[in-house]
């Protein structure tokens, strides 16, 4: 494949270790409603897919999937300090986790939220859009590459979200850079 | 960074890496691609949009070119166009979307309030994505009213999020799974 291709165009030579966690009911992928997830498999050859196409990009996906929110704040506690990014896509607690954005606003790096279909077509407000940095929604698996191309692109500029750029460009914490912020 | 000594981001960059990703892409076909920007974004780089939320890029034709770029480069076909006038928007999404497979759209200004260009997508039926240089989401929105009849939305990335949509979407329409996830739709 065109891994050494990708990179040597990249802005930065960093390997950015980018943690994707997804929850419950996404392990479960094979199962759900197609309309909604379409003809995947498994979650199995999600991770396959997610995991080479980060090889390609000349990053690494480390891939997590539970159906236990505890799990996943142990697993955001765990890998805090040695995570560059988050891609998460909340499953089933899209709408309601309390304790799972909490966790990755503590972690201060910067969250990714992707789901495969569109939550706000069906009148879904989810809990962790407004802490994320950007969000990627309705392409079904390709969600998932669509924000790692998205991101890792992002994490190579500077001036954007790279963590050795300006803190001054962007309030990570809040999600949204400051000229956007309204009071 | 350089000031302004050349387009940013660069087409040629922006080619080649749509040329490094086209062994990625489930499929072949050349999808042909309608890329819109609303009003406002003809600012980029030269009318004062606050760097801090749109980043370095040059111009909103620097921006153009490179899309088309990278979509030559991803075996795609992209038609740019962009408008200060919301009726301009409209036209244009009805008069073209017989010519193209998919839209991608920064509704920029229209966010809020664009219900006519909300309408014309409804009524021509492409699936489309909907692209935000920012997270508008945390201003409390959840998204803008074409959010719910969108097939999918890429925002917080400045204009990588429009590169990795491009991406995105040319792999989901190769799998051909995008038309029939725009069939619910109901403009209000």
């Amino acid at each position: 494949m065109s891994g050494s291709e990708f990179s040597r165009l990249r802005q930065s030579d960093r390997r950015w270790i980018i943690e994707v966690i997804a929850g419950p009911n996404m392990k479960h992928l094979g199962r759900r409603d197609r309309r909604l997830f379409g003809d995947i498999t498994s979650f199995a050859a999600l991770q396959e897919k997610i995991e080479s196409f980060a090889t390609a990009l000349g990053v690494e996906a480390r891939v997590f999937v539970s159906d236990y929110e505890g799990e996943i704040l142990e697993r955001v506690h765990r890998s805090a300090a040695t995570a560059d990014a988050y891609i998460v896509d909340p499953g089933g607690l899209a709408t309601v986790s309390q304790g799972w954005p909490h966790a990755l606003m503590e972690t201060h790096k910067p969250v990714v939220e992707v789901t495969f279909y569109n939550p706000v077509a069906n009148g879904e407000i989810s809990v962790f859009t407004r802490t994320a940095i950007g969000r990627v929604m309705g392409l079904h698996e390709h969600s998932y590459t669509a924000a790692l191309l998205a991101l890792v692109l992002s994490l190579d500029d500077r001036t954007f979200l790279h963590p050795d750029g300006p803190e001054s460009e962007t309030k990570r914490k809040d999600g949204t850079p400051y000229s956007f912020r309204l009071g | 960074m350089s000031q302004q000594m050349h387009d940013n981001p660069d087409p040629a960059w922006a080619c080649a890496i749509g040329a490094a990703l086209r062994p990625q892409r489930p499929g072949t076909q050349p999808w042909r691609v309608g890329l819109i920007d609303g009003p406002n974004m003809s600012n980029l780089g030269v009318g004062g949009r606050d760097p801090r939320t749109y980043g370095l890029v040059t111009s909103l034709a620097a921006l153009q070119e490179s899309i088309i770029a990278m979509g030559q480069g991803l075996g795609l076909d992209i038609r740019a166009f962009s408008a200060n006038h919301e009726g301009a928007v409209i036209s244009h999404i009805y008069e073209t979307a017989d010519g193209v497979d998919g839209f991608l759209i920064n509704p920029a200004a229209l966010t809020r309030f664009g219900i006519p260009t909300k309408i014309a997508f409804a009524d021509v039926r492409r699936p489309f994505i909907e692209l935000h240089f920012a997270n508008v989401a945390a201003l409390g929105w959840e998204g803008g009213v074409t959010t719910p009849v969108a097939t999918g939305v890429t925002m917080g990335f400045r204009h990588y999020g429009y590169m990795g949509a491009l991406f995105g979407f040319a792999c989901a329409l190769d799998r051909s799974i995008l038309k029939s996830s725009l069939t619910k739709v109901s403009p209000s």
